[in-house]
């Protein structure tokens, strides 16, 4: 009875360990997550799903009002389209620099005052916030816990089990146009909880544009940024051109194409402030950009 | 009953299933105790 005199002198403990930890890296590994459709998936985890080959060749990198604007469906230019919630330049640090894409030939930053903001909110599930000491399932643990919550409340009949509904989710796009009022409303909301602290909450994702342009000039692939389009039906705000005019100086400085679509739509093609309207004005957007996408 | 679970607790202690049956159910009650600590807070999704 070697093994149950190994396991009383703290082999359990031990065993118990390396059980928790082999079940940890098997979850990762899985991919049971991003793949059950039980599960809400993130921005990055839709556009893996869309695009599993291993190189995405031509990217397309930005913010949600990139999500809504550029149509893959409708492009003939062949760009991946990552758009995703909360996105930003720092984050696009890390997942290049950590692998977490591999850019073939060319990539192009999608930049707004969002992109390119310190201080706003990210999406936690994105898996470049997850450390290197943290176990995955304290990482998923948001989802996890509700997905054992929804199957113990539907075992005991108060509610239903997850369907796999997820396996058919796709990107926030939108529909419709805001009011002049509703716009005016987001207007002073936005610059209330992101823009009033001036320049000095965009330094460090104006700087990490320098390392996206060091990693590709170091990898060989050809980046170029535009500026996205706004909603000329309302004014643009001072820290918002201040920030386009920051971008356009570290791009011409490092020698990057800087394309300026500011102006290039009508309030028309718009949702919100800078959110396309999906079924007209992002199909205006994709055909203009297309242009310059193929040049 | 008192006589069953005491067969079983010997079982679990004094035979080498028994002892890995623990330690995959310490194993797991490690890992739901991850997965339900708090959360990363509320995330709200309206900013944007």
């Amino acid at each position: 009875m070697k093994f149950v005199s190994f396991m009383k002198k703290g082999g359990l403990i031990a065993c118990v360990l390396v059980l928790a930890l082999a079940l940890d890296l098997a979850l990762a590994a899985s991919g049971w997550i991003q793949s059950s459709g039980y599960f809400w998936l993130d921005d990055f985890e839709l556009t893996r799903r869309d695009h599993p080959e291993e190189v995405w060749d031509k990217v397309i990198y930005g913010s949600s009002e990139l999500t809504s604007g550029y149509r893959e469906d409708l492009s003939e230019s062949g760009y991946v389209n990552m758009g995703m919630d909360y996105a930003t330049m720092t984050d696009l640090v890390e997942i290049l620099e950590d692998g977490h894409i591999t850019v073939g030939s060319e990539l192009v930053l999608a930049l707004n005052w969002g992109a390119l903001c310190d201080i706003m909110d990210t999406n936690p599930t994105y898996e470049w916030h997850r450390e290197w000491y943290e176990p995955y399932f304290y990482f998923q643990r948001d989802r996890i816990a509700g997905f054992i919550n929804d199957t113990l409340k539907a075992l005991i009949g108060a509610g239903e089990f997850r369907s796999r509904d997820y396996l058919t989710q796709t990107k926030a796009y939108y529909y419709g146009h805001m009011s002049v009022e509703e716009l005016q409303s987001r207007v002073t909301t936005l610059h209330d909880l992101y823009l009033s602290g001036g320049i000095s909450d965009f330094r460090q994702n104006l700087a990490a544009m320098n390392e996206v342009f060091s990693f590709c000039a170091a990898n060989g692939i050809r980046v170029r940024a535009l500026w996205l389009p706004e909603n000329p039906a309302v004014e643009l705000d001072p820290v918002d051109v201040e920030v386009r005019e920051a971008a356009r100086e570290v791009c011409e400085s490092a020698g990057v194409e800087f394309y300026d679509m500011t102006d290039a739509l009508g309030a028309d093609c718009f949702y919100d402030t800078g959110h396309m309207e999906y079924d007209y004005g992002s199909v205006e957007f994709t055909e203009v950009l297309d242009k310059w996408l193929l040049s | 009953m008192a006589a069953l679970i005491k067969k079983f607790k010997t079982w679990l202690e004094d035979t080498p299933p028994g002892q890995v049956l623990q330690a995959v159910v310490y194993a797991a009650m490690l890992l739901l105790v991850l997965s339900y600590f708090t959360g990363h807070g509320a995330f709200i999704y309206e900013a944007f």
